[in-house]
């Protein structure tokens, strides 16, 4: 494990693997596999998780591909997170078209007939719920991944960058480069399906336990 | 939640974000392993790249020449490029003549020549008489064209060390001693009398070394004075000595080319004065004055358009003149297109100026009236320049525009000057317009300007407008006619 360049962010990191430093890249893509592997993961829906590994590979070689082209914020440019989840949501994109996944943006089939806590009870096989039970909110992830996989690919792609990689929404309009409003639009609308699916967990997470 | 920015953001939904089973995903070996090789697979390949133009750059004699001489490659390169630098300046200053670096005020000494205006009484009247017995032109034109390209003007001292005999057994055969001292004659050696002029460019100094020459006939004359009448005498053999060897060998080539033209000229000559000729010139000075006029058609390096000339009245010394006009004026129409080539053949002339101006080879557009109530054909390579319509003449900071009407004299008074003026041309990229005491003519027709007649203290510039042929043509006068033309012009001026 490279551990010369630890203490360099991303972007130097970026900048000394351009320069010729293979470590630099090795450093940084542990760094940051998961969270990619994560991001292309869930963009791309319970679906088109088993190419997420594949779409992982391609985004990397976008990566490396593009080394030449990436400027840091001091040059104008933009955080290594943001221009590297910009090629992974092109990425992404451009597979949900391959699979003709991309284009369902207005059908929600509440997927009301699977009751969470039904699920985590027989899981967990618990009776008493405990808000911070890892298993509660693994359960909730869960359930969340699926209303995820329910949002049109825009909404879903502007939820996880907000969410997973707390970009504001500035940073998420130069990622999907889309205007500020739309990316606000977006994420409300994101919100708001994702909430009325996930009421039930929700709803007992707003309960006192 | 307390960022505006991340108002839409839901604790809750971040958090059950964080706990997803795929939270903890993470890429096969395999996929690690394909991706930081081809990352760094990529930047050897960049590596290789970027090294190989810097072996290619520097060569390995270079190197090695460096490793042994200097510590840097940088230093012997240059060492190279400063020996290449000097090499370029001294071919450039050997190409330039140096006599041309000369300061103005070096060049501009008062002139020799014009202080000798008059024929000595005991010139060889005989001879020259009978040399010009039909000659329009007085011995007063023949001195008013005394040196004045100075700074190659031969030294009268050269007809000094020859003997009488040289002196007067023909005006051409002074011709050759002067120009190959000139040419050996370094430029410190150039003495006030002898700078009587400025030349401006190279272009023009054959047409002056020949004014030159003729200039002697005027000049010598004051030498000539003690010089008996022993014109029987050949010329001695000294004269043929100091031909150079290259240039006697391009001599015995030159019949085909000059020599034909020449012996018509000689016929005519001989023809007009037999019995003077028979009297004091010998077969020797004959073929000296073959000789040089070779040598004169050789320096100006095409033969001249007179040879078709039937003109038998001329003089030898008039024949040179015409024959050097003749060669620049079939120069400039070869680069002149305003110039008619069809009527470039000579016809027979009725007159004096008819001949002159069918000498120069080019179409007589108009006529000009001179002040002394003849009409004088305009000479070709300006021959545009006889239509204008009005005129603008800046003298000494002075502005004035007169029409045609106003400046009735003004064509003459040109006339005259090109009359009197060895002619040549130059290429407009050299030109540079002289700038001090320069009389500035612009003309200009139907408010459109024809040309720029520039004249300084004795050459004149005249760039005609459009310049398609992108040349300047110019021309020396004589001291005294140049004084004549700025006292006309400043009369012209209000």
């Amino acid at each position: 494990m490279p551990t010369v360049h630890d203490h360099l962010s991303n972007e130097e990191l970026m900048i000394a693997y351009v320069c010729g430093d293979n470590t630099a890249f090795e450093t940084l893509y542990t760094r940051n596999e998961s969270i990619l592997l994560r991001f292309i993961h869930r963009t791309l829906g319970t679906a088109l998780s088993a190419q997420s590994e594949e779409v992982f590979q391609d985004v990397w070689m976008r990566i490396i591909s593009a080394r030449s082209s990436y400027r840091p914020p001091q040059a104008n440019g933009a955080l290594w997170k943001t221009w590297a989840f910009a090629i992974a949501h092109y990425a992404c994109i451009d597979r949900l078209r391959a699979q003709n996944k991309y284009v369902d943006v207005h059908t929600n089939s509440t997927d009301q007939d699977n009751d969470p806590l039904e699920w985590i009870q027989a899981e967990l096989g618990q009776t008493q719920r405990s808000s911070e039970d890892e298993s509660y909110w693994r359960a909730a992830g869960g359930q969340l991944l699926k209303c995820l996989d329910k949002l049109p690919q825009e909404q879903r792609s502007v939820f996880i960058i907000h969410h997973e990689e707390d970009n504001s929404i500035e940073e998420i309009a130069a990622v999907l480069n889309v205007p500020f409003e739309t990316v606000k639009s977006r994420l409300r609308y994101a919100m708001k399906k994702l909430r009325h699916c996930m009421q039930n967990y929700l709803g007992e997470l707003g309960k006192p336990s | 939640m307390k960022n505006p920015q991340h108002y839409w953001q839901d604790a809750r939904l971040k958090k059950a974000l964080a706990n997803a089973p795929d939270a903890q995903l993470m890429p096969s070996t395999a996929i690690r392993k394909t991706i930081i090789d081809a990352a760094c697979q990529v930047n050897q390949i960049k590596t290789v790249k970027a090294a190989r133009p810097t072996i290619r750059t520097v060569p390995n004699w270079l190197l090695r020449l460096n490793q042994y001489l200097f510590d840097s490659p940088s230093i012997s390169l240059t060492a190279i490029g400063s020996l290449l630098v000097i090499g370029c300046v001294a071919l450039l200053w050997s190409l330039n003549d140096p006599k041309e670096i000369l300061t103005q005020g070096d060049l501009l000494q008062p002139p020799v020549a014009a202080s000798t205006p008059v024929l000595p009484k005991e010139t060889p009247r005989q001879t020259q008489d009978q040399l010009r017995s039909d000659n329009r032109s007085t011995p007063h034109q023949d001195q008013v064209r005394a040196p004045v390209s100075s700074v190659e003007t031969p030294q009268p001292l050269i007809v000094d060390k020859k003997s009488d005999t040289e002196i007067t057994s023909s005006q051409e055969a002074i011709i050759t001693k002067p120009r190959l001292e000139d040419k050996k004659r370094p430029s410190q050696e150039i003495t006030p009398s002898s700078n009587q002029g400025h030349t401006s460019s190279r272009s023009k100094k054959t047409v002056d070394q020949n004014r030159t020459d003729k200039s002697q006939n005027a000049i010598p004359t004051a030498s000539k004075k003690e010089v008996p009448a022993n014109l029987t005498q050949a010329p001695p053999k000294p004269t043929e000595q100091e031909v150079e060897p290259p240039l006697q060998q391009q001599i015995a080539t030159l019949p085909i080319q000059s020599q034909e033209p020449m012996s018509g000229i000689q016929g005519q000559m001989q023809g007009a004065s037999s019995d003077a000729q028979k009297q004091t010139v010998t077969q020797d000075k004959q073929k000296n004055m073959e000789l040089n006029k070779s040598r004169e058609s050789l320096t100006i390096d095409v033969p001249a358009n007179t040879s078709t000339s039937k003109n038998t009245r001329m003089s030898s010394s008039k024949m040179t003149e015409i024959s050097l006009f003749g060669q620049d004026a079939a120069s400039s129409n070869a680069t002149n297109p305003m110039i008619d080539h069809d009527s470039m053949s000579t016809t027979e002339g009725t007159n004096q100026s008819d001949f002159e101006a069918s000498s120069f080879g080019a179409t007589v557009t108009n006529d000009v009236a001179l002040l002394d109530g003849t009409t004088e054909k305009f000479l070709p390579p300006i021959a545009h320049l006889s239509q204008w319509d009005c005129v603008e003449i800046q003298q000494r900071g002075v502005i004035s525009a007169l029409t045609r009407s106003q400046s009735k004299e003004l064509p003459a008074l040109i006339a005259r000057m090109f009359k009197t003026t060895a002619i040549t041309q130059q290429p407009l990229a050299r030109f540079t317009p002289p700038k001090t005491d320069v009389i500035l003519l612009r003309f200009f027709e139907k408010q459109r300007l024809s040309g720029t007649l520039y004249i300084d203290r004795v050459n004149w510039f005249f760039v005609p407008q459009p310049n398609l042929a992108q040349t300047v043509i110019t021309g020396t006068l004589t001291v005294q006619d140049a004084e004549h033309l700025k006292e006309k012009l400043q009369h012209l001026s209000p």
